[in-house]
C-alpha cells in the first residue's frame, strides 16, 4: 500500500496567487492556502489535477487539524493529496478574483 | 554845565580827603590831568559818575561794586570809615554842591559798604529832597546820555567794536544812542501823550467807533468763516472723491474674492478631504492589518455556514440519541427487573410470588418493552459526540468570526467612503481647474486695509461735516449780529475818519522826527570826523536808515575796513556827534582817549579839543601827552594842568602843575 504523503505542495502556476493572497489578506502563506482549501470545499469547486507541486509544508502543526477535518468530512483516503487539490482549486478561484481586484470578502466570504 | 571842583574822600587810590580844582574860564576850557597807569585817572572819572548817579559801569556795561571803588586802606580791620565824592558844579549860572557819601567797614576779606547818602543843594542853601535832587541831576545831565560826555578808552573801544559790528546788535546800539542823544525818551512820552489824547478822542466817540469796529470785525469774521466753510467743503469734496476711489478699488477686490469664494470653498473642501483620505487610509491600513491577523487563524471561514449547519445537526442528533439512550436504559432496567422476577418467580422488590397470571402479564410486558426498544431508530450518542469533537477546532475558531466579519464590513464601508472621497477630490480638482491657488489671503488683507481706509475717510468726512455745521452756526450768528447792528451815524463816521487821519499824521511826524535825528547825528559826526581825520578820503560818517555806521570817501562810497586807528576816530566822531546833538554846553571828560591813534590824528584830536569852547577834561599818561606837549598844543586854551602822583603804595595825590 502506498504510504500517504507527509508533505503538502503548491503548483507553480498558482504560487504567485498564494503569495499575493498572503501579502494582501493573511499573515502567512499556509493560512492563505488553508483558506483556499475550505473555500474549495464550501464552493464545491471542481477538483482538478494540480500538476507538479513544490513541497511547501509538512503535514503537521495547525495543518493537521485541517487534514483531519478533510479525512473526516470528505472521507478522503489521502487527505494530503485532497488538501493539495482543494487548495489548488481554491487558488484558481482566488486568482480570477484577484485579477478583478476583488476584496477579501468577495473571495472568502461564506 | 561845568565842574568847578571834585573832592574825593577815601576814593580809589586817594586815601583821606583830596580836592581837585577844575574851574576854568570860557577862554581856557581845557584841563589836562597827567598820571601814569594805576595812579587814579579812571577812578577820578568814575567818581563823577558815582556822585551823579550812584553807579559806575565798566566799558562793557557791567556794574562796578561800590566797595571796589573805595580806598582799601581807609580803615583798619573791623573799623569803619567815611568815603565819598563831592562836586561843585555850575549850571545855569548857579553853583550847586552835589555830594554822595557813605560809610565802609573793613571786614576780614573785603570792605563792606554800610550806607550811602546823596545830598544836592545850591551852594549855601538847604539840601533838596532826594527825588528833587535826582530830578535836578538829570536836568543838568541825563544819565542816559552821560556816557557821551564821560568816556574812557574802554568805552571808546566798546563803541568802536559795536560800530564795526554790522549786525542787528550794532544797529540797535546805534539806533538807541541816536535816540538817547535826541531825547527820544521824551519823544516817546510825547507819543504816548498823543496816543492818550487820540485814545481819549476815540473814547469820546467810542460807542460809534466800537460799533464800526465791531461791525467791521464781524464782516471780517464772517468772510473768514465763509472762506473756512469753502475750504472745508473743498476738503470734503476731496475726501468724498478719495473715498469713492477707495470704494471702487475695494469693489474690484470684493468681486475677485467673490469669484474666488466658490473656488476657495472647493479648495478648502479638497484640503479637508485630502486630510480625511490620508487619515482614513491610515485607519484602513490598520484595519487591513487587523484583518490579516484575524484571517490568519480563520481559514474555516469560507466553509463556516456549512460547518455551522453540520455542527447544529450533530448537536441535535447527539441530543436526540442521548435522550433515546436514556429512555432505553430505563426500559432495559425495567425489562431486566421483569425478566429477573420471571426467572426467580418472585418479585425482587416486594418478594411476592409470581403466579401464572402474573407470569403471563410479565411476559406480555416484556414483549412490549422489547418491541418498544426495537422500534426506535437509535444510534449511539458517542458517535455524534466523537464527530462533534472532530469539529472542536472549527468551533473554537469560529468564535472569532464575528470579529472578522465586523472587520470585513468595516473595511468595505471605509473603502466605499474612501472611494467616495477620492472621487470627490478628483471632481473638485476638475472644478478648480486652472485657477490654481490664488493669494486669497493677500487679497483679503488688501480688502481689509481698504475697508479701514474707507472708515477713516468716513470719520474724517464726519469731522469735516461737524466743523462745517459749527462754522455755519457761527456764520448764522454773525449774520444775525450784522443784521442787528445799527447803522453808523455819518457825522460820527466822519469824526472817526478825522481821528484816524490825525493818528496817521502824528505817527508819520514821529517817524520823520526819528529820521531827522539820525541825519543830525550823521551830520554832527561827519563834522567831527573832518576835524579829526588827517586823510582827505575820510569825508563823511554815514548812518544808514538801518543804523549801520560807516565812513564814506569823497565820492560817498563806503570805505571798507578802516584801520584800527580810524575805527577809533570813527567811534570818537560818533560819540562827539552824539554829544554835540544832545546839545547844551556840557563839559566833556575823556580818559586816555588816544589809544591806537597815530601822532597825526592825535594832533587833530587835540586841535578839535582846542576848538571846543566847553570845559574839556582830559586824563592822559606820559606816553600819550606830556605836560610840555600839552602846553604846546593847547596854548592859551589850557585852563589847568594837574598831575596825579604816587604818594605811597596804593596811594596817590593830585597836584597842580
Amino acid at each position: 500500500m502506498e504510504q500517504a504523503r507527509s508533505g503538502i505542495g503548491v503548483s507553480r502556476s498558482v504560487k504567485p496567487t498564494l503569495e499575493t493572497l498572503a501579502e494582501k489578506y493573511f499573515e502567512s502563506m499556509d493560512a492563505a492556502f488553508m483558506a483556499c482549501v475550505t473555500l474549495a470545499i464550501a464552493k464545491e469547486l471542481p477538483i482538478v489535477a494540480t500538476g507538479p507541486v513544490e513541497r511547501t509544508w509538512h503535514a503537521g502543526g495547525r495543518r493537521q487539524e485541517l487534514l483531519d477535518f478533510i479525512a473526516w468530512h470528505l472521507s478522503a483516503a489521502d487527505p494530503v493529496q485532497m488538501m493539495e487539490q482543494l487548495g489548488h482549486a481554491g487558488l484558481l478561484y482566488a486568482k480570477d478574483h484577484l485579477e478583478k481586484n476583488s476584496p477579501f470578502e468577495a473571495i472568502f466570504a461564506p | 554845565m561845568k565842574i568847578r571842583s571834585i573832592q574825593l574822600t577815601n576814593w580809589g587810590p586817594f586815601e583821606g580827603v583830596h580836592s581837585i580844582h577844575l574851574d576854568v574860564s570860557a577862554g581856557s576850557p581845557v584841563v589836562v590831568v597827567h598820571g601814569e597807569n594805576g595812579r587814579g585817572k579812571t577812578s577820578t572819572m568814575r567818581s563823577l559818575f558815582w556822585c551823579l548817579y550812584g553807579t559806575v559801569r565798566d566799558g562793557y556795561g557791567y556794574k562796578v561794586p561800590t566797595h571796589e571803588l573805595v580806598n582799601n586802606q581807609c580803615c583798619n580791620d573791623g573799623q569803619s570809615s567815611e568815603f565819598g565824592v563831592q562836586l561843585i558844579v555850575e549850571f545855569d549860572a548857579k553853583d550847586y554842591e552835589i555830594s554822595r557819601t557813605g560809610k565802609v567797614r573793613q571786614m576780614p576779606d573785603a570792605l563792606n559798604v554800610e550806607s550811602e547818602e546823596l545830598s544836592f543843594r545850591p551852594v549855601g542853601e538847604h539840601p533838596y529832597s532826594e527825588s528833587k535832587s535826582i530830578d535836578m541831576i538829570n536836568l543838568m545831565l541825563e544819565e542816559a546820555i552821560a556816557d557821551f560826555y564821560l568816556f574812557d578808552g574802554e568805552k571808546l573801544a566798546s563803541v568802536e567794536k559795536k560800530l564795526n559790528k554790522n549786525d542787528s546788535d550794532g544797529q540797535q546800539f546805534v539806533q538807541r544812542s541816536v535816540e538817547r542823544a535826541l531825547g527820544l525818551s521824551f519823544a516817546d512820552r510825547l507819543m504816548s501823550d498823543i496816543e492818550s489824547v487820540s485814545s481819549g478822542f476815540s473814547d469820546a466817540i467810542s460807542g460809534q467807533a466800537k460799533l464800526l469796529d465791531d461791525s467791521e470785525k464781524l464782516v471780517l469774521k464772517k468772510q473768514g468763516i465763509e472762506a473756512d466753510i469753502e475750504n472745508l467743503a473743498s476738503d470734503k469734496r476731496k475726501l468724498v472723491e478719495m473715498r469713492a476711489s477707495i470704494e471702487r478699488a475695494r469693489g474690484d477686490i470684493a468681486n475677485k474674492l467673490q469669484d474666488f469664494d466658490l473656488i476657495r470653498d472647493r479648495l478648502v473642501e479638497r484640503q479637508l478631504l485630502e486630510a480625511d483620505v490620508l487619515s482614513d487610509s491610515k485607519k484602513l491600513d490598520e484595519k487591513r492589518e487587523e484583518l490579516r491577523h484575524e484571517a490568519d487563524s480563520s481559514w474555516y471561514w469560507p466553509i463556516s455556514k456549512k460547518l455551522d449547519a453540520i455542527t447544529l445537526d450533530l448537536e441535535e442528533s447527539y441530543d436526540k440519541s442521548k435522550k433515546i439512550d436514556e429512555s432505553n436504559s430505563k426500559t432495559l432496567a425495567q425489562l431486566h427487573l421483569l425478566e429477573s422476577n420471571l426467572s426467580s418467580h418472585s418479585c425482587s422488590l416486594c418478594g411476592a410470588e409470581v403466579d401464572e397470571s402474573s407470569k403471563k402479564g410479565i411476559e406480555s410486558r416484556i414483549k412490549d418493552l422489547h418491541r418498544q426498544i426495537g422500534d426506535q431508530d437509535f444510534e449511539d450518542p458517542i458517535v455524534f459526540a466523537d464527530q462533534l469533537r472532530k469539529l472542536s477546532g472549527y468551533r473554537e475558531k469560529s468564535k472569532r468570526f464575528p470579529v472578522l466579519e465586523e472587520l470585513v464590513k468595516s473595511i468595505a464601508n471605509s473603502d466605499l467612503e474612501l472611494l467616495t472621497k477620492k472621487s470627490r477630490i478628483l471632481e473638485l480638482g476638475e472644478q478648480i481647474g486652472s485657477v490654481g491657488n490664488p493669494d486669497i489671503l493677500m487679497l483679503e488683507n488688501d480688502k481689509d486695509k481698504l475697508t479701514t481706509r474707507i472708515s477713516e475717510s468716513e470719520r474724517l468726512e464726519e469731522q469735516v461735516d461737524a466743523k462745517i455745521s459749527t462754522e455755519r452756526s457761527s456764520l448764522k450768528a454773525i449774520q444775525l449780529k450784522i443784521q442787528e447792528s445799527p447803522d453808523l451815524d455819518p457825522v460820527e463816521r466822519k469824526k472817526l475818519e478825522i481821528s484816524d487821519a490825525l493818528d496817521q499824521i502824528l505817527r508819520e511826524s514821529y517817524d520823520e522826527f526819528r529820521e531827522n535825528m539820525r541825519l543830525q547825528v550823521e551830520a554832527a559826526s561827519s563834522n567831527i570826523l573832518l576835524q579829526l581825520s588827517s586823510e582827505v578820503e575820510y569825508q563823511k560818517v554815514s548812518i544808514s536808515p538801518k543804523y549801520q555806521v560807516a565812513m564814506l570817501d569823497t565820492s560817498h562810497q563806503v570805505l571798507p575796513s578802516p584801520s584800527s586807528g580810524y575805527s577809533q576816530i570813527l567811534a570818537l566822531a560818533f560819540i562827539g556827534g552824539l554829544a554835540d546833538v544832545a546839545g547844551s554846553d556840557n563839559f566833556v571828560v575823556m580818559d586816555t582817549p588816544w589809544g591806537r591813534v597815530d601822532r597825526g590824528n592825535r594832533k587833530l584830536i587835540m586841535k578839535w579839543i582846542r576848538e571846543r569852547s566847553n570845559q574839556t577834561i582830559i586824563f592822559v599818561q606820559s606816553g600819550e601827552l606830556t605836560p610840555s606837549e600839552a602846553r604846546e598844543h593847547f596854548g592859551n586854551k589850557m585852563g589847568r594842568q594837574l598831575s596825579i602822583v604816587r604818594q605811597g603804595p596804593n596811594s596817590s595825590k593830585i597836584e597842580e602843575i
